[in-house]
């Protein structure tokens, strides 16, 4: 194989590929990333294109970007009968972080020590004093907006930026739920609420979910990928699908196998050193896939870690009336899009309930939105409903509990068996499931929901106790090749190492060994920004 | 038949609608239903969200939306067609108002194809109407989707006990 150019290839440019070549770069390392996708271009985005305007613009051809579309086609995956999946993904520059929820909050010592203490999974292998200064650079650096609250279940910082005033529903929620006796906080979302490192603040248009056009959130591109452009130490492959990472005899990875996506040509560009970031997923299907004669099940999983253990969080979605609201003036209500408050977890391990873990409430979609989906429950036709639509619209607002699942053994990604791509690389199937566990948690989730519209007086559209969105649809997949101190249970080690392949680090979701209760976009960047800074010592004293 | 008012006419002709016939062009042309059932969907829609203060479904091009947004689901398209089709066998067409009121009453509390028929109606009203300028700013009140210095969030006081 010919001589490698690059000191590291970096699989993925989302929030955890960009931090890496962010963070190598500017300390001298040559760093080639391998993108999947296409970039976006900002002057596509939807930012701007009001409600109304989407269906002329549908009609002569203009979609804005397509976020989301190609990785189903490119690689599509399967589920057991009966047992569904949503798999969202992002292929093309800046991944997932071109239009992510942003909400960032931190991980605490009583989630890195909770595996430890009820013995589900294995223990992080990292605590939160440790992992506290990154998420201190992190904040920093991307810019949080929120509150100065600091508890167990959710430790605080003091580089936040000012959080964005409340909406009236989020006035009467949070009163409701503090009258009830639960602990309401700012949103802490990675929202420019002011001019941050020379970036623009935000102008509150509330469409972030279709791209921001001045990059007033944190996005892998704007943020990270410019920054590591700027040194001259970094060179991106678009349209790059990878497909395995080559070892040689040594067990050492000594190359990256990717197809170009337009032309269909198969190519190998040697590595030295490999970090994989192609999100939890995507980064799992590599692994699985890159069987060698050194790595017979799959690259550094002679543990058969890799691919089991899959984990997240379930949620649910209940819909209601804020009655105060009845009639009143229609407000604008964009703000930062998504929610200005959160209800964090509450429960501790010592405490006595029949599940372990816990949950956390978000609180987004609340007051006046961009349609009237809710007139549908709504009973009867003409002028009345047409009136209660009208009185209801200003005093809507929703509750989004989510819920750790534990790491189970049988919730799994593997590649065997599976149809091909169109390159004849194996894709994946995800079979996932809740446990016990999580079973006996739903009810309580219920059951604080309705704790809080009660005490809020609250009207709810009609739900069924009980039921839960649809698995996957949290985006937050993790466990799939996780993190420990015990190389016989966990892929990685507390950098992110391969226990197996010392010149492997995989810095995404997957090496989370337990999921939480809480987003994870802050947590994966603080982590891969810890493990680069490993990693590029070891490179100096030679070690890697 | 319910008419167009020649106010909702030009109301809906100055927000500048785009699946109404504006003047010079030809009126819409459904491609998914029939020209029959495209006018009983128009007085349908219009039934469900009528003219008030501001123009109902039928004068903002809700059911030329439906028709456009049905062409590539037949599934659906087949559940308005056949409810279509046992209204106009009732002579739904050619009832007072008020008569077609009550019809649509009793489908909107019946259960089985009717309810369903009714159901999906109702949604896709809903859907269109309120994502048009005038669904959603005259009628609404919508103010979102601008550029704002700074987010004023909730202006008034509120407290639970105004529920009272």
């Amino acid at each position: 194989m010919a001589a490698a150019n690059y000191d590291v290839v970096v699989i993925g440019s989302g929030a955890a590929g960009g931090m890496a070549a962010w963070n190598l770069t500017r300390k001298g390392v040559k760093v080639l990333i391998l993108e999947a996708g296409d970039s976006f271009d900002p002057a596509t985005f939807w930012s701007h294109v009001k409600p109304w305007e989407a269906r002329e613009r549908r009609k002569r051809g203009d979609r804005g970007p397509a976020f989301e579309s190609m990785p189903l086609r490119e690689s599509p995956y399967e589920t057991p009968e009966g047992q569904s999946f949503l798999l969202r993904r992002v292929w093309g520059v800046g991944g997932k972080t071109n239009i992510w929820g942003r909400v960032s909050l931190r991980y605490g010592d009583l989630n890195f020590s909770e595996p430890a203490i009820d013995g589900w999974g294995i223990p992080w292998p990292v605590r939160y004093s440790e992992i506290a200064p990154y998420y201190d650079n992190v904040e920093m650096l991307i810019g949080v907006c929120g509150g100065n609250d600091d508890s167990k279940f959710l430790p605080g910082t003091r580089h936040h930026l000012p959080p964005p005033n409340l909406r009236c529903g989020e006035v009467l929620l949070k009163q409701g739920a503090e009258k009830a006796g639960y602990t309401v906080v700012r949103g802490r979302r990675a929202v420019l609420t002011q001019e941050h490192n020379g970036r623009a603040k935000c102008h509150y248009c509330g469409a972030c979910g279709r791209g921001c056009d001045i990059g007033a959130f944190f996005n892998s591109t704007d943020y990270l990928l410019a920054d590591a452009f700027r040194t001259g130490n970094l060179t991106l492959t678009k349209n790059a699908i990878v497909s395995h990472i080559l070892a040689g005899d040594d067990g050492k990875a000594n190359g990256v196998r990717y197809f170009e996506r337009l032309t269909g040509e198969e190519r190998t560009v040697p590595a030295k050193r490999v970090v994989v970031a192609a999100s939890a997923v995507d980064s799992t299907r590599i692994l699985l896939n890159s069987k060698s004669h050194a790595h017979p099940n799959g690259l550094g999983n002679g543990s058969d870690v890799i691919g089991r253990y899959l984990c997240e969080q379930f949620r649910f979605h209940v819909y209601a009336f804020a009655p105060q609201l009845f009639g009143r003036p229609a407000t604008n209500d964009d703000g930062i899009s998504g929610g200005h408050i959160y209800i964090p977890r509450f429960e501790s391990p010592d405490e006595k309930r029949d599940y372990l873990r816990g949950f956390g409430i978000q609180l987004w979609g609340i007051g006046c939105g961009t349609g009237a989906q809710f007139a549908k429950h709504l009973p009867g036709f003409g002028l009345d409903l047409k009136a209660e639509i009208r009185r209801r619209y200003p005093a809507y607002i929703q509750m989004h509990p989510y819920g750790e699942v534990l790491p189970y053994r049988h919730n799994r990604i593997t590649v065997e068996g599976t149809i091909n791509d169109r390159f004849g690389v194996p894709t994946i199937r995800i079979e996932y499931r809740l446990g016990e566990n999580e079973r006996k948690m739903i009810p309580r989730m219920y059951d604080v929901v309705e704790e809080i519209l009660h005490s809020m007086k609250a009207e709810p559209l009609p739900y069924n106790r009980g039921d839960v969105d649809e698995l996957g649809a949290a985006i937050h997949e993790h466990g799939t090749c996780r993190m420990g101190d015990d190389p016989k249970r966990s892929a990685l080690n507390r950098f992110m190492q391969m226990h197996e392949v010392p010149n492997v680090f995989v810095v995404d979701g997957s090496a989370f060994p337990t999921p939480t209760e809480k987003n994870p976009t802050l947590s994966i960047l603080a982590f891969a920004w810890r493990a680069t800074d490993y990693m590029a010592d070891r490179m100096r004293s030679g070690d890697v | 038949m319910l008419k167009t008012t020649r106010r909702e006419a030009l109301v809906s002709i100055a927000a500048g609608l785009s699946a109404t016939s504006l003047p010079g062009q030809q009126p819409y042309q459904p491609a998914t239903f029939s020209k029959a059932d495209y006018e009983l969907l128009g007085t349908l829609v219009d039934l469900i969200l009528p003219p008030s203060g501001t123009p109902g479904a039928r004068a903002v091009g809700v059911h030329a939306m439906i028709d456009e947004d049905l062409a590539d689901n037949d599934s659906v398209a087949g559940v308005l067609r056949q409810g279509l089709e046992r209204l106009r066998n009732a002579g739904f067409e050619s009832m007072a108002t008020q008569e077609q009121i009550d019809r649509l009453t009793t489908i909107s509390e019946a259960s089985g194809e009717d309810g369903e028929f009714f159901e999906t109606l109702k949604g896709l009203t809903i859907d269109s109407y309120y994502s048009t300028e005038v669904g959603l700013v005259q009628e609404l009140g919508y103010q979102g989707n601008t550029y704002l210095a700074e987010f004023p969030g909730c202006t008034h006081e509120h407290a639970i006990e105004d529920a009272d």
